[in-house]
């Protein structure tokens, strides 16, 4: 898969381990305002100009001319979240409780691009149930102001081609 | 107390037509959902595909007759058969694919295998084990009884009395096909988003022609400001229904603003106006598409339904088919269509627009679902699903108008509940009818006089 491939080219990171364990630590805060509903702190780590993809059915389509289950730019994201933070989002009401683990996680340096991979897996209590969600998040990031922020992120969803259920959170 | 749930439902008394009443145990009840899919979903004709999807020999595309998996695939007279998914030796599936191509489907029990018109071309063991006791022309996959098209929108039933594919959509249901078709030469997007919501099929037929509950459930749209109140609920309000249970209702355009529109778009040329149309109704400005629609249809703008669970959304941009999977589940399949000449700037447009409105995490389509789910499961209790759901909205109130050249009927109106009733009404024609020569015979004739 393109991923791996991309993956094997990045140079050896041994000696990185600082440099890991500051985007783990991003990347664990992230999932730790995801699963807290804290909106709009979470999209203070975007950056201006982003891109927030979970592709449907395949992961490697051109979201442009293939339907996605999201895809979206910097004012579409907004619309998303805002929506959420601003009431009477009903799908919502009330809001499901999640708690996810971020695991596998390996970063590396391109230049001022930063990439990183991750896996999750994602409790959600919604009604009377419990519902598992899993998948891979691939980001792009670049450093600011001792911590980093979010150009691209890409989400896939371990059934990405399979009906989903109501997912109206934070992934 | 009223009847219990327990006992079994009389079914032929479940929609009070005279009082605008629906027994909720129409959502719940396993009995009535086993005689929908037999009197309903075999007998009716389905949505399977869109030509598009089929593009050469071999190509194929598996969906649902009720919950029959069937497979629309184009055979090697270019024709689409469509097939129960299903060997007739054991049982098992033959194709486990969404979509692809195949030379034939292979069963991966035993190893029968079969062409692309479903005839049994080769088995295993045929003279050592069943020593000419075979005939292989008795044991192809079982075929739909029919399937027919109309303009590139491929349909089937299992029903070999069927009425044909158009005398079934009537005018109702090809104008609701047509809001796609006549914006020009479309083709189905890559991909079928589904998503799967806990409710009764029904409500989420009931509720594309439901303009009360916008501004309401989307309320988070409207404060965000991607949508305003006009455009969920729009005053002027039309509704037209068909035979057979076909309806169209939303918004309709004035004859004023109509007459305003044809002047705006009077000299629009169709190839540049197709690759680069100023808006997603400048297609109607085309004279082949207001001959296609006619005086009437040209000014609605509605959602149509194709009775019973297809729905003409976004402005002729989606289907969203509604799978039943259970009295309580239903999936929904969400078809994404673009006029192949586009500009690829419109078609990412088109494409974008859709996923953001509908689809699993469509800003509109998640609080639908939570709603229809609970209001799905509250019909399984006792004295809450005995209590009968209210329709009466408009009931009575409203004249149906017909335009005198082309004899095309609507009610032009505020917001009313007209088109859910007829939904409803036509179901219950469709359960009671014992086969196609009594839904003939006892099918509602086209609302005329007040409704």
């Amino acid at each position: 898969m393109s991923t791996t491939k991309s993956r094997e080219t990045h140079q050896a990171d041994a000696d990185q381990k600082g440099f890991r364990e500051s985007v783990e630590f991003f990347l664990f805060k992230e999932a730790r305002l995801m699963d807290s509903n804290s909106y709009q702190a979470w999209l203070d780590l975007w950056d201006e100009k982003c891109t927030y993809w979970i592709p449907c059915n395949d992961e490697d389509t051109d979201p442009n001319m293939h339907v996605s289950i999201l895809y979206c730019d910097r004012r579409m994201l907004e619309n998303h979240v805002i929506r959420l933070i601003e009431g009477n989002a009903f799908a919502q009401s009330p809001k499901s409780r999640t708690l996810r683990t971020v695991t596998n996680i390996e970063a590396y340096q391109e230049g001022d691009n930063i990439k990183a991979y991750s896996n999750f897996m994602l409790a959600e209590v919604r009604g009377n149930q419990q519902n598992i969600h899993a998948g891979r998040s691939e980001y792009e990031l670049r450093e600011a102001d001792s911590s980093f922020i979010i150009q691209k992120k890409k989400v896939i969803l371990l059934k990405l081609d399979k009906p989903q259920d109501n997912v109206t959170f934070l992934l | 107390m009223t009847e219990a749930q327990t006992d079994v439902v009389d079914q032929d008394n479940l929609i009070d037509n005279e009082n605008g009443l629906v027994d909720r145990r129409i959502f719940s009840d396993e009995g009535v959902y086993q005689a929908e899919l037999k009197k309903i979903f075999a007998r009716g004709w389905n949505f399977m595909c869109h030509d598009s999807q089929l593009p050469e020999r071999g190509s194929y595309f598996t969906n649902y007759i009720g919950e029959d998996e069937v497979i629309a695939v184009r055979d090697d007279d270019l024709n689409v058969q469509v097939l129960i998914n299903s060997c007739p030796h054991r049982g098992n599936t033959v194709c486990r694919a969404e979509q692809g191509k195949a030379r034939s489907f292979f069963c991966s029990y035993h190893g029968w295998n079969f062409g692309l018109n479903g005839d049994l071309i080769g088995l295993p063991g045929q003279d050592t084990f069943y020593r000419g006791g075979i005939d292989k022309k008795d044991w192809g996959l079982t075929k739909a009884a029919k399937v027919e098209s109309y303009k590139g929108f491929v349909f089937a039933t299992l029903d070999p009395d069927a009425i044909p594919l158009d005398d079934f959509l009537g005018w109702v249901g090809r104008l609701g096909i047509d809001q796609i078709a006549e914006q020009g030469d479309v083709e189905v997007v890559d991909g079928v988003q589904k998503n799967i919501v806990k409710c009764n099929w029904k409500l989420a037929v009931d509720n594309l022609f439901d303009w009360y509950h916008p501004k309401i459930s989307h309320g988070s749209a409207v404060k965000q400001g991607m949508l305003t109140e006009e455009f969920l609920a729009p005053m002027n309000q039309m509704v037209i229904m068909g035979e057979y249970g076909h309806a169209i209702g939303g918004a309709g355009v004035t004859e004023e603003a109509q007459q305003r529109l044809d002047k705006k778009y009077a000299n629009v040329d169709t190839a540049s106006n197709r690759k680069n149309p100023k808006n997603s109704n400048s297609w109607r400005g085309e004279q082949s598409a207001k001959d296609a629609l006619g005086p009437v249809g040209i000014r609605s703008k509605g959602h149509p339904n194709i009775f019973p669970n297809l729905w003409v959304s976004t402005g002729g941009t989606q289907l969203c088919l509604r799978l039943p999977k259970g009295p309580m589940e239903t999936e929904l399949w969400w078809f994404t269509f673009v006029e192949k000449s586009m500009a690829p700037e419109v078609k990412r447009r088109v494409i974008q627009g859709a996923i953001h409105f509908f689809g699993p995490s469509g800003l509109l389509e998640q609080d639908d679902g939570e709603n229809w789910s609970h209001a799905t499961t509250g019909s399984k209790g006792l004295v809450t699903g005995s209590r009968p759901l209210n329709f009466k909205m408009g009931m009575g109130m409203d004249e149906v108008l017909i335009d005198p050249n082309s004899g095309q009927a609507r009610i032009e109106t505020v917001l009313t509940e007209h088109a859910q009733r007829w939904l409803y009404q036509s179901w219950a024609e469709w359960m009671k009818a014992e086969n196609w020569e009594d839904l003939i015979k006892s099918h509602s004739p086209e609302p005329r006089g007040t409704f």
